[in-house]
This record gives structure tokens, C-alpha cells and sequence, in this order.
């Protein structure tokens, strides 16, 4: 078995590659096991900025070694089996061939494993699933009037209950969303000759308003659509309670999550992904916002790693 | 396994089911009934409660199941017993340890009580709105604790969870508290009862109504209360169930 406290990059890179995305890169290491690389990258569609930031993978990883042991604790069966300083070794969850695609790699199928051993493999569809506790993000921009609202008066519980922006929703809610990748190379080019036409636009706009226009968000599911990539009331009760796990163990530390996205495979009873302060928005309840989102309304990356870095010290009650 | 939450609040209903819901348990609401609290404890009249809403729910779903399926009385209450259908109640209060523990199990109703040397020494009912009577209450908390200074404004937030089966039988019970202290004043526009003169360390010095739903559930005695129940309940699921 492969020591990742001892891999080197480069023999690392020598592995066969299962799967590369913005964040990670995910290489097979043998007997259904990986090891994934964090790629020091952070990302906000909202304020379309995608940069490297030097050393933003080291919390991440510390945070997914805290939280994953919350989740171990809670009785919540997640993949990774041990999460080092650069690297994590974890089960083998076979990417959706969409993914493969997605990012124009060859479908990987483990070479020492039987056609019935690949078939015992747990399947990771393209879905990303969030816990959602408050309104904001997604959600808040794109339900125009639903802030300011109140909940109908026939509601059982939450009769007349008023929904704020950036307000606490009256309980938790689970959503699917289809992973889009950042970029649709073309999208951008085909939708500004249908706006402008041959109509005369400066080169340097041009090549903006493109670059702007290639972004995809990932889309919100229906449930019967998500569902027939993943079961959803397994994944969405595995998803309450990965929730609810963390959200306890959070709120010993004094912090809440806004919103905290996370991977379930096929059966809905795995989770398989990163969770770290680059997965949610997260709030201490007097020091404020530890996530991105100083970054996204301009801050600097190092704004960001010093934001992720408090944030661990207080999950490893440091500070 | 079904869950009537019995209790004349919304608020309460709101918070228990913002806890409880993602757990899917099946939480219901039933009329409100309003058997009258002669406890001197939170959990005498939780007990008092409980009783009362187990037999209420009880027989209105026996009646109903009669109608719907044409069988006994007896096959109905056998059929819900055997559904797990139970009824949950609690009682709660704020405890000032400078005010002889008053409000205590009068908290709902403080305004309306009459107060010698910091004792009940008897009640009337003004029949005023929940929302109008929370106000008066923190308005009477305010005056008597005119003059008291730290540390001796410390106070916690009791509740004692019952649960019992459609024939009263109680089930499950526990108590839990959140310590705090009073404030000078009201501060804060969400929560209800207390709240908005209730601050804790665990809140930041807020007053309980200052912060969001989602974060008082985080800290709240009924938080605390509604764990000791979900452990219990996950003793009495039954095979196959979850």
C-alpha cells in the first residue's frame, strides 16, 4: 500500500490518473484504493474569479481530518480512510463516465480488479448535494421576491414565518445540484454573436464578455431527475445526518454553517468528498465569516488561508 | 411512529420541528388544549400536559380510525398503540435565582400572577394574546430585577420534554437548562417568551432574541432536551423503521 506520508509528487503523478478537476486530481493506487491531491485552487462563480492560491490546500485537508473523524464518530461511512499532510488515501469511487467527458480524460477502470470486484464498486454520480440553512446564495438570487416573503398560513409548523435575505430558513434543507464544469469553451462565443450579431464590439470587450459568458453554474434537480442518478432519500437522509454531525460539532466551537456542500455516492449511503472550509460558508458567532467569501467580494488570497487557517484553529480549539 | 406535539404555541412548534424534521421523525400538530398547570414544577405540569393531550389525541384518532376503517374501538386504540403514535409536551420556565427561582413554572403566565416577598401567592387570568402577555412578562422581569447588579442577574432557561403513548402513559421525560443572565433592558426581535431579556456566554452576551432561529437551537435548553430524546428514540424504533 502506498505510505502518503511519504509520496512524493512525483511518484504520485506516476500513478494512473482516475480523474482531474479543478480542485482535485484523483490517481488509482491499486486494491480499490486512491490517492487524491487537493489542488490549491479556490473558486466563486458568483464573482467569477478561479485562482491558485498557494498553501489553501493545507486547510482544507486539516479540516476534511477533523471533520471526517466527526463523521467516523457519528457512525457516517465516508472514503477516506487517512488524510495526510499533502495527500489522502481513500476508497475508490468510480466517477460517472459524464465526468470523464466532462474533462475530455479516458473512462478509468481499475486494472487489477475483476469485472465483479469493479461492479461492487460504490459509483459517484454527477451530483453535488447541499445542506442549506440559511437564504442566501443561490437560492436568495435566483427566487426573486422570496426574500422579504412570509411561509403560506396553512403551513403545519411555520405558519406566516417571515424568509430574510441571509435569514435562517425555518429547518434544513437538502438540494441536488447537476455538476457543471467551469467552463463551456464556446457557449460564450455562440451567445455573444446571437446578442451583438455583426454589430462592431472592441476586441478586448469582446474577449471578456466571452470569457464571462463560458462560466456554468451547476444546475438545481427536480428530485425525480435526481434521483435517477442517485437514490434520493437514502442520500438525502445520509445527507441530514452528515449535516446535523457536523452542525453539532460546530456549534461546540461556536460556529454555524450557511450552506455546506457534499458527495454521496449512487446508493446514497457514502459520502465520498473533500469537506473543508472551501465546501460551505461557515460563521463564528462573534468573529464572523471563515470562509471564501472574504475573497469573493475582493479580498486577497491570503485573506482567504488566514480566514481557513482560524477556522481550524477553532475546530482544534486552538484559539 | 408519529409524533402530536401538544402545545398552545407556535413558537414552540416551530422550534421543535426546525430540530426534528431533518431527523425525519413525523411530527403532526393537534388542536390546542389548555388543561390548567397546578404544578409547582416544570415537570409536574409537563405531566399534567402530556396526560391530558395523550387521551385528547388519543380519542380523536380512535374516532376517526372507527369512522374511516369501520373497526372497534378497541382495534383502533391496538392499531395506534402498536403505530407507535405518541403525544410530546413539555413545560418550560426561567429561573431567577434573585427572584426566589420566580418566574419558574409561572413563566407563561407571570404577569397575571399575583407576587408577595418574591412568592405566587395567587393568579388570575387576564386573557390576553400569547404575544401581549410575553411583553408584559419581560416588562414585570425588568421591574423586579430593578436595582439587582451582576453577578446576582444570573438565571437559566429550564424545560422538562415528556412523551406519552394515546392513553397517557408517559413514555420518556427529561429536563434540561441553559444558564445565563438578565438583562437591563428588551433587545432583539426574534424568539419569543424571554427572550428578548435572556443573554447567555454561549450567545455572546446577545439577548436570545438578537440571534437567528438556527442559532438559538444550537444553544438552547429545548436543543438539549430534544438530543436526550432523539438518543431515547433511537431505542424504540422498531426493526426495519429508522
Amino acid at each position: 500500500m502506498v505510505d502518503i506520508q511519504t509520496l512524493t509528487i512525483e511518484r504520485f503523478r506516476a500513478l494512473p490518473l482516475v480523474i482531474e478537476g479543478e480542485s482535485k486530481e484523483v490517481r488509482y493506487a491499486g486494491n480499490g484504493l486512491v490517492i487524491i491531491r487537493f489542488k490549491p485552487t479556490v473558486y466563486s462563480f458568483t464573482h467569477n474569479r478561479c485562482a491558485e492560491i498557494p498553501g489553501s490546500h493545507i486547510p482544507r485537508l486539516e479540516a476534511s481530518r477533523i471533520f471526517v473523524e466527526v463523521l467516523r464518530a457519528a457512525g457516517i461511512r465516508h472514503a477516506y480512510r487517512e488524510i495526510g499532510n499533502e495527500f489522502v488515501l481513500a476508497d475508490l469511487v468510480l466517477p460517472h463516465d459524464v465526468e470523464f467527458k466532462k474533462y475530455g480524460i479516458p473512462v478509468f477502470v481499475p486494472p487489477d480488479l475483476s469485472v465483479q470486484e469493479i461492479d461492487a464498486l460504490p459509483k459517484a454520480p454527477a451530483i453535488e448535494i447541499i445542506a442549506k440553512r440559511y437564504l442566501t446564495g443561490t437560492t436568495a438570487h435566483g427566487c426573486i421576491g422570496m426574500a422579504g416573503s412570509r411561509v403560506r398560513k396553512s403551513h403545519p409548523f411555520y405558519a406566516g414565518m417571515p424568509l430574510e435575505k441571509d435569514g435562517a430558513l425555518p429547518e434544513m434543507l437538502i438540494r441536488f445540484d447537476w455538476r457543471n464544469p467551469l467552463n463551456q469553451i464556446g457557449r460564450g462565443e455562440r451567445l455573444i454573436s446571437q446578442i451583438i450579431g455583426n454589430a462592431k464590439c472592441p476586441k478586448v470587450l469582446r474577449k471578456l464578455l466571452v470569457h464571462y459568458l463560458d462560466r456554468t453554474a451547476d444546475a438545481t434537480l427536480p428530485s425525480q431527475l435526481a434521483n435517477l442518478y442517485i437514490d434520493v432519500k437514502q442520500a438525502q437522509r445520509t445527507a441530514f445526518l452528515t449535516a446535523m454531525a457536523l452542525e453539532e460539532f460546530l456549534a461546540s466551537k461556536q460556529i454555524v454553517f450557511y450552506d455546506l456542500c457534499m458527495f454521496i455516492d449512487e446508493s446514497g449511503t457514502l459520502v465520498y468528498g473533500e469537506i473543508s472550509p472551501d465546501c460551505g460558508r461557515f460563521r463564528h458567532l462573534d468573529l464572523g465569516s471563515l470562509d471564501k467569501d472574504v475573497w469573493r467580494t475582493g479580498g486577497s488570497s491570503q485573506d482567504v488561508i488566514n480566514k481557513w487557517m482560524l477556522l481550524v484553529q477553532l475546530l482544534k480549539g486552538e484559539v | 411512529m408519529k409524533f402530536y406535539k401538544g402545545t398552545t404555541s407556535p413558537y414552540k412548534v416551530r422550534e421543535v420541528a426546525g430540530i426534528l424534521r431533518p431527523l425525519e421523525i413525523e411530527l403532526c400538530t393537534t388542536d390546542p388544549i389548555d388543561p390548567e398547570e397546578t404544578g409547582d414544577t416544570l415537570e409536574a405540569n409537563a405531566q399534567i400536559k402530556v396526560e391530558a393531550y395523550g387521551q385528547y389525541v388519543g380519542q380523536k384518532l380512535i374516532k376517526q380510525f372507527v369512522s374511516e376503517q369501520g373497526c372497534s374501538q378497541e382495534e383502533a386504540r391496538t392499531f395506534l398503540k402498536l403505530n407507535q403514535t405518541w403525544v410530546m409536551c413539555e413545560d418550560s420556565g426561567l429561573f431567577i435565582p434573585a427572584l426566589n427561582g420566580l418566574p419558574g413554572p409561572w413563566s407563561a403566565r407571570f404577569d397575571d400572577c399575583l407576587i408577595q416577598d418574591n412568592r405566587i401567592v395567587g393568579h388570575t387570568t387576564s386573557g390576553r394574546t400569547r404575544d401581549e402577555i410575553d411583553t408584559a412578562n419581560n416588562r414585570r422581569v425588568l421591574e423586579l430585577m430593578k436595582g439587582i447588579e451582576q453577578p446576582h442577574r444570573t438565571a437559566s432557561f429550564g424545560v422538562c420534554l415528556m412523551v406519552a403513548d394515546i392513553d397517557g402513559t408517559i413514555l420518556f421525560k427529561t429536563t434540561s437548562f441553559a444558564a445565563g443572565w438578565i438583562l437591563e433592558g428588551t433587545r432583539g426581535r426574534d424568539g419569543f417568551g424571554y427572550d428578548p431579556i435572556f443573554a447567555s456566554g454561549s450567545s455572546f452576551g446577545k439577548s436570545w432574541a438578537e440571534i437567528d432561529g438556527m442559532r438559538k437551537n444550537l444553544i438552547s435548553h429545548r436543543r438539549k432536551a430534544l438530543q436526550m430524546f432523539t438518543a431515547w428514540l433511537a431505542s424504540q424504533l422498531k426493526g426495519g423503521e429508522r
